[in-house]
């Protein structure tokens, strides 16, 4: 029985008056080229992802030069790449930058290390304990939803200018976002693993160390890349309206002072290390807690 | 094919034997280099009108080779036909996880297919009540999936296939997620259901009391790579009763499919 015979069987007219009416069609179902070819569509993939990828941001970055030296975009505004570039240089080598990012970088690892353990803690207590929730859960709930530039004021005016109310605003708005995770991670770890833990008498510091603390670890990381945008937020708003360093400092009076490069300098340095800053943490990430779901599994296949 | 051990000489217990899909040479394998084989080199016809049940190791690529049939995967070579007689929707598939949408009512799920293929509200309306009420799920016409059970999701998953009128149905373990009262439960209605329009089936299971029950023919696949190793017709007539479940030979059939299968099943977990 070959195949070919099977089909010749098949694409034959049949003679019934019912088909007769009704078009009688066949559908193919073959190799497409992903099949035929599978290593070739993963490297023509991975060759359109990377040129595509780097490509458009190069494109645009041209298309912005090229409209700056025609003129056709307003240069007071949008001043060419390259002169952005060269102002970079100029900042650099007057120390200024490396000073700027410093002094941001500076409040945010200190803030964010402070709100961090703050937030675990606090985030742990409320879980481990019903009388702290009933008692705190309300009121930290309320307080979350202030927007925590809000409060600004009211630190300048009890510690004063400088770099303490910066560094506490920071602690604040990576606090609120840490607890939140923690809490809910434990809230929704699986019963059955509690259920586990006590069936085989894993109990006291062991059930914390073996079983809740990792379960919230996926939790956890995804809050800590969240307050990390935060916190570089809360920087930079700081430094808008307080202080004499800072990335913020920086792009905040190039406005009025007509310097639209540095004011380019500053945006793009913040993303930069926002960047870094992520990327660092979701390589603790990573190490930590190997298990995890990966969070985006796209460019899979 | 000849080192099967079928019993093809028996007749026919369907109507037309007109191949509805035909399956030849059929490989597939995964992996940038095809360097692991799932399907080498499948032939199966299935006929008009015929249910035809898949069992097998876990493994074995027979929800591929289903997939292949909904265009959902493809083969690596060799092709499959699907002969379509232009009067309804093609192919419609039940799936393991019902894949019912959780955003839509019972009734809106599966009105859903008939809405964008464009039938007249009136005409749509009857169809899916028709088939709500036959299927038991009239009294949750208006609930979320949510609120329902795993056998109730189930029967919304076949309404909506039904519902669209396919000249091919593909089930992917329908029942496997099912307590074993409600998959008996289900298999009988579906036995009853099918029983009533005999449209072409194609049963992919892990049971071979559920293909032996349903089935016209229970096509057995060999552990990865897979290969089709038999090829049993079920001998009883229809229309059947759930009760041949009881059945000496019912029982014998299952044992001879079970001794074959046994060994590919043991072959897989290595």
């Amino acid at each position: 029985m070959t195949s070919s015979a099977k089909v010749a069987a098949v694409t034959a007219p049949s003679a019934t008056p019912d088909d007769a009416a009704a078009k009688v069609s066949e559908i193919l179902i073959r190799p497409r080229r992903q099949e035929t070819d599978p290593e070739g569509m993963v490297r023509r993939r991975r060759a359109l992802s990377l040129s595509l990828g780097i490509g458009t941001p190069v494109l645009l970055l041209v298309l912005w030069q090229i409209s700056a030296q025609q003129s056709w975009i307003d240069t007071r505004f949008f001043p060419a790449p390259a002169m952005i570039l060269t102002e970079a240089g100029e900042m650099v080598e007057s120390g200024m930058l490396v000073k700027d990012v410093w002094a941001s970088l500076k409040a945010i690892l200190v803030g964010y290390a402070l709100g961090l353990v703050a937030g675990v803690l606090t985030g742990t207590a409320l879980a481990l304990s019903t009388v702290v929730r009933f008692a705190l859960e309300p009121l930290l709930s309320a307080l979350y939803t202030i927007p925590k530039l809000a409060i600004l004021p009211l630190l300048l005016l009890i510690f004063g200018l400088g770099e303490l109310p910066k560094i506490i605003l920071i602690m604040l708005g990576v606090f609120f976002v840490i607890w939140v995770s923690v809490l809910e991670g434990i809230e929704d770890a699986p019963p059955t693993y509690a259920e586990a833990a006590q069936i085989f008498g894993i109990n006291g510091i062991n059930r914390w160390v073996h079983v809740i603390l990792p379960g919230i670890l996926p939790n956890l990381f995804t809050g800590m890349r969240i307050a990390l945008g935060t916190s570089v937020l809360i920087a930079v708003g700081t430094e808008f309206v307080n202080g004499d360093e800072g990335i913020g400092y920086r792009i905040w009076p190039s406005w009025s002072l007509f310097q639209p490069e540095r004011m380019y300098v500053g945006i793009v340095v913040v993303a930069f290390m926002g960047f870094a800053l992520t990327w660092i943490v979701k390589a603790i990430g990573a190490l930590v807690a190997p298990w995890a779901p990966r969070q985006a599994r796209r460019h899979s296949e | 094919m000849t080192q099967l051990t079928n019993s093809s000489a028996a007749p026919l217990a369907y109507p037309a034997s007109r191949g509805k899909i035909i399956v030849s040479g059929v490989r597939k394998s995964y992996g940038r280099r095809g360097e692991v084989l799932a399907l080498n080199g499948i032939d199966l016809v299935v006929h008009e009108g015929e249910f035809v049940c898949l069992v097998g190791p876990s493994g074995c690529g027979k929800s591929t080779l289903l997939r292949m049939m909904a265009r959902l995967h493809y083969p690596t070579a060799g092709e499959v036909r699907l002969v379509d007689n232009g009067r309804t929707h093609l192919a419609a598939m039940v799936f393991q996880n019902y894949s019912i949408f959780p955003w839509k009512t019972v009734r809106k799920n599966i009105e859903l297919p008939l809405r964008t293929l464009g039938m007249p509200r009136a005409e749509r309306e009857a169809r899916v009540t028709r088939l709500m009420e036959r299927l038991g799920l009239i009294d949750f016409a208006d609930a979320y999936p949510a609120a329902l059970s795993g056998g109730m999701a189930q029967r919304v998953s076949i309404a909506r296939a039904l519902a669209v009128e396919p000249q091919i149905l593909l089930m992917d373990e329908p029942f496997a997620a099912l307590d074993a009262q409600m998959r008996r439960v289900l298999q009988e209605e579906l036995l009853s259901l099918w029983q009533e329009d005999r449209r072409t089936v194609v049963f992919v299971t892990h049971s071979l009391e559920e293909a032996i029950l349903l089935g016209d023919r229970v096509v057995v696949m060999s552990a990865r790579p897979g290969v089709i190793i038999a090829d049993h017709t079920v001998p009883f007539e229809r229309p059947r009763r759930p009760e041949i479940r009881g059945t000496s030979e019912f029982a014998e059939l299952e044992q001879r499919i079970w001794s074959q299968m046994r060994v590919e099943v043991e072959r897989s977990e290595q």
